[in-house]
């Protein structure tokens, strides 16, 4: 008797004790459903975003992950930003080269400070571009300012101004100093190892939002900073919350734990149906991609490595890869369309089997035997290999699919001797610069995961590094993206687009600009409707 | 007892020193680095290159063992190649998340292990125990993965009653609020201790129902529950001791998961945070951690199984 009682008060406590823990709902303002929106701004407010890791270090002179770029994105203001169309200025007013190009001089805007109130000013620029090119700093920019195996000279002309002499004509120069975000000196100065400086646990940058708060494993909190060059953020506060797990972050993002997230395209018509959200589609900078393996005997003949372009209906893998053509568009050239000088008029490979039993006819290339490896997480990757499979059976090539974990993977993907496998899914994201790319295609060159070897092409990208004149410059780089497809090395699949869910609350989507890796250039755009 | 102790102690050192040669070899063998973590197009071929050899990663496995031990023993666990801060720093930043989550949970795997499992022996084959039973075998079973997202759908998104991610709601820095998200990582983590506490004191219990002492206080006129609290439980709670030493492997390695499922900022979602970004100081120091835990709850567990029952003792 007494064990039933016992047992009988032990469940009326738990039922009290889940009953008391109601009412749960997140402190943050809340949606209004989509019908009951009205445009109209009103400052104030929070937005949480999703992060799957903690931040490496604050210090964009370390940033080189998607976290921290991100969060650094809010903290620290670009001296301008170069994309498909054209040069936005931030903290800088312009930057003009010399008519040799050999000098660049840079301003700054007047009266732009840092967050805790001190000038930015030419010494900074100076002090970051310094750092940078110190060799025991560990910063991944610093090859971006060595030009023909010499540093960059940065000179500081007046409190505003800064001149960078260059050794040799660098034409992708402009954009390398783009990808800058300069570090306050009066905070720096003197420490000798920037990366382990504590003064990146509570960084003062220049951008829409300052530093307030971090709990490791939890959160990043930011604040407004009212006195932001391009007038104050509408929002209170910006946190990013760590949840790697996407389950449970989407979730969260449902009952409103979460603002916005990335979110995978078959998730995408359930979070469109929810009257709470709005889903954002844009591209993602990225180029998707089948790499062949030029260490294989057979993919050395050229016309095997286009009859298997020819295999491939894109549509069909595409859709079976991402769902819908709205989430990832096909892809033609090996530049994304964001890149500087991109052509899509290249030759296209449309799906035709008899052409492409006809070219492994001729190349005596019948039953072919090909092994495909990709990265064992990725579900797309897995779903395209799966469809390729079987569209290649028609043509006569048997596929073998080689899942592998992520490290193995790109260890196999970056040595040179890997006869492993012959063909391998890839992604790259390599910026608005044509440049960029160089590194994927010449002779020698760490990230040549196909082992081109093409020197006629190593001089055109050579040439276009020098090349002043913009229209002959932009015919070198047409010209080469018609000459890597014409060459069939990487098939180009996709270029995907990143899906981001957001509260239905939040407006100024817009004009935040969604972004590759950042999600919005400019959160001081967004306002609560 | 303080000697044993001592000599359990320095037992661990080889142990200790083998547990970390296998994990340092393990983790360099792994292929993939930590610059790979980066995606900035600006990262050339000479970036790469430099980095790797300012962090020493070109060197040969053995010196880097050596150096990482040298470090160690001089009490610096180093400094993370990703995040740039000091190791130790960021392991005593998690120890308390991982170590309350560990606590709540053992406390509520002996609250309602105990009593369930004397319930079902006193039940023994009728539907209370049968209910047990199910009850047990599932919770060794479920995934806690799976049981946590069940959890997560059920009582934060269907019913809105509890927070699914994090140990506070941001801008709310309340005991309240930290008690609300640990209930369920804490359930998660318990379920499979609770079952096999159930069991273990079910068996134990129907075995001393059986002893002749039982039989002289029934003959002496004491009631059931009497019999049951007063004397058996005493008896049969001696396993329980046991196994609280024996559930911190399972209590470690289930946080990793129950952590990084709830983002609770604990230990295990460094430790899994770090082995995707090959961040091998933290992974070596969160590795080492673990197994000091467990040498040290398997020390205490025979500790107190001595004190509790000086047969034991007298065995040694």
């Amino acid at each position: 008797m007494q064990i039933k009682r016992f047992l009988i008060l032990m469940m009326v406590a738990v039922m009290v004790f889940l009953t008391a823990c109601g009412g749960n709902k997140t402190q943050v303002d809340q949606p209004n459903t989509k019908e009951a929106v009205v445009n109209e701004i009103k400052d104030g407010g929070t937005i949480i975003f999703a992060i799957g890791s903690d931040p490496n270090v604050l210090n964009p002179l370390y940033a080189g992950d998607r976290v921290t770029m991100t969060i650094n994105n809010a903290l620290f203001a670009p001296l301008y930003v170069i994309d498909e169309e054209g040069t936005h200025f931030f903290l800088a007013e312009s930057i003009t080269p010399s008519e040799d190009y050999l000098t660049y001089t840079l301003k700054l805007k007047e009266g732009i400070k840092w967050h805790d109130g001190e000038k930015i000013t030419a010494d900074d620029i100076v002090f970051t571009i310094e750092s940078l090119l110190d060799p025991a700093q560990n910063s991944h920019l610093r090859d971006s300012f060595i030009i023909d195996g010499k540093p960059v000279e940065v000179v500081k002309i007046d409190e505003i101004t800064v001149e960078f002499k260059l050794p040799q004509i660098s034409m992708p120069f402009i954009s390398n100093v783009s990808k800058i975000l300069p570090i306050p000196k009066h905070v720096f100065e003197g420490e000798i190892d920037l990366a382990k400086s504590d003064k990146n646990a509570s960084p003062i940058g220049s951008g829409p939002f300052k530093f307030k708060d971090s709990k490791s494993g939890e959160k990043v909190e930011l604040v407004r900073f009212d006195e932001y060059f391009d007038g104050k953020a509408h929002l209170d506060s910006v946190v990013y919350r760590v949840i790697s797990d996407p389950n449970a972050a989407n979730i969260a993002l449902q009952n409103g734990e979460l603002s916005a997230r990335y979110i995978d395209p078959k998730d995408a018509a359930k979070f469109e149906a929810d009257p709470n959200l709005n889903v954002v589609t844009y591209n993602e900078g990225m180029l998707n991609n089948m790499v062949f393996n030029l260490n294989s005997d057979t993919l050395k003949n050229k016309d095997v490595r286009k009859a298997i372009a020819y295999a491939i209906n894109k549509e069909e893998v595409i859709v079976g890869a991402y769902e819908s053509t709205d989430y990832a568009e096909e892809a033609y050239s090996v530049f994304v369309p964001n890149t500087i000088y991109y052509t899509d008029k290249v030759e296209e490979y449309n799906f035709d089997e008899n052409k492409a039993k006809e070219l492994l006819a001729n190349a005596g290339a019948e039953n072919l035997k090909l092994k495909l490896a990709y990265i064992n997480s990725n579900k797309a990757q897995e779903n395209q290999g799966l469809i390729m499979q079987h569209q290649f059976k028609n043509v006569g090539i048997e596929l073998e699919l080689i899942a592998m974990e992520r490290g193995a993977f790109y260890q196999k993907l970056l040595d040179p001797k890997n006869k492993d496998f012959d063909l391998a899914y890839n992604g790259y994201v390599m910026g608005s610069e044509p440049d960029g790319y160089k590194g994927l295609f010449t002779v020698g060159s760490m990230n040549n995961f196909m082992n081109y070897e093409n020197l006629a092409m190593d001089e055109l990208w050579n040439k276009a590094v020098i090349e002043k004149d913009e229209v002959r410059r932009g015919e070198i780089y047409t010209n080469i993206q018609e000459e890597v497809i014409e060459d069939m090395v990487v098939y180009p699949i996709a270029y995907p687009k990143s899906i981001v869910a957001i509260n239905a609350a939040f407006g100024g989507i817009e004009e935040a600009k969604p972004v590759p890796i950042f999600m919005f250039r400019d959160l001081s755009k967004l306002y609560m409707k | 007892m303080g000697k044993l102790t001592i000599k359990r102690l320095i037992q661990a050192i080889p142990m200790l020193i083998v547990i970390s040669i296998v994990s340092f070899s393990l983790i360099k063998l792994a292929p993939g680095d930590p610059v790979q973590s980066f995606i900035t197009p600006a990262m050339s071929d000479n970036d790469i290159l430099r980095i790797r050899q300012n962090l020493g990663l070109d060197r040969p496995v053995y010196i880097q063992y050596i150096q990482w031990l040298k470090n160690v023993i001089t009490g610096n666990l180093g400094y993370s190649l990703i995040n740039h801060r000091p190791v130790l720093n960021q392991i005593l930043e998690r120890i308390p998340a991982t170590l309350g989550l560990m606590g709540s949970s053992l406390l509520l795997s002996i609250l309602v292990g105990i009593p369930l499992g004397l319930i079902s022996a006193a039940n023994k084959n009728k539907w209370i125990d049968n209910i047990s039973a199910i009850f047990s075998y599932v919770g060794i079973s479920i995934p806690s993965f799976w049981f946590a997202m069940i959890l997560i759908y059920t009582f934060s998104l269907k019913l809105n009653l509890l927070p699914s991610i994090g140990m506070r709601t941001v801008g709310i820095d309340t005991t309240w609020d930290l008690i609300k998200h640990g209930i369920m990582p804490t359930i998660v983590l318990s379920l499979q201790n609770i079952a096999v506490i159930t069991r273990y004191i079910r068996s134990s219990t129907i075995s001393q129902l059986k002893e002749d002492y039982v039989m002289v206080e029934y003959a002496s006129g004491a009631s059931k529950a009497e019999v049951l609290y007063k004397y058996v439980l005493k008896n049969s709670i001696l396993p329980v001791i046991t196994i609280v030493g024996m559930s911190l492997p399972s209590l470690v390695s289930g946080a990793f998961i129950t952590e990084t499922v709830f983002g609770w900022p604990g230990m295990g979602q460094l430790g899994i945070n770090s082995i995707f970004s090959f961040d091998y100081p933290v992974i070596m120091a969160i590795t080492m951690f673990s197994s000091l835990l467990l040498i040290i709850g398997n020390l205490l567990s025979d500790i107190l199984y001595g004190i509790a029952d000086p047969r034991i003792k007298e065995l040694r």
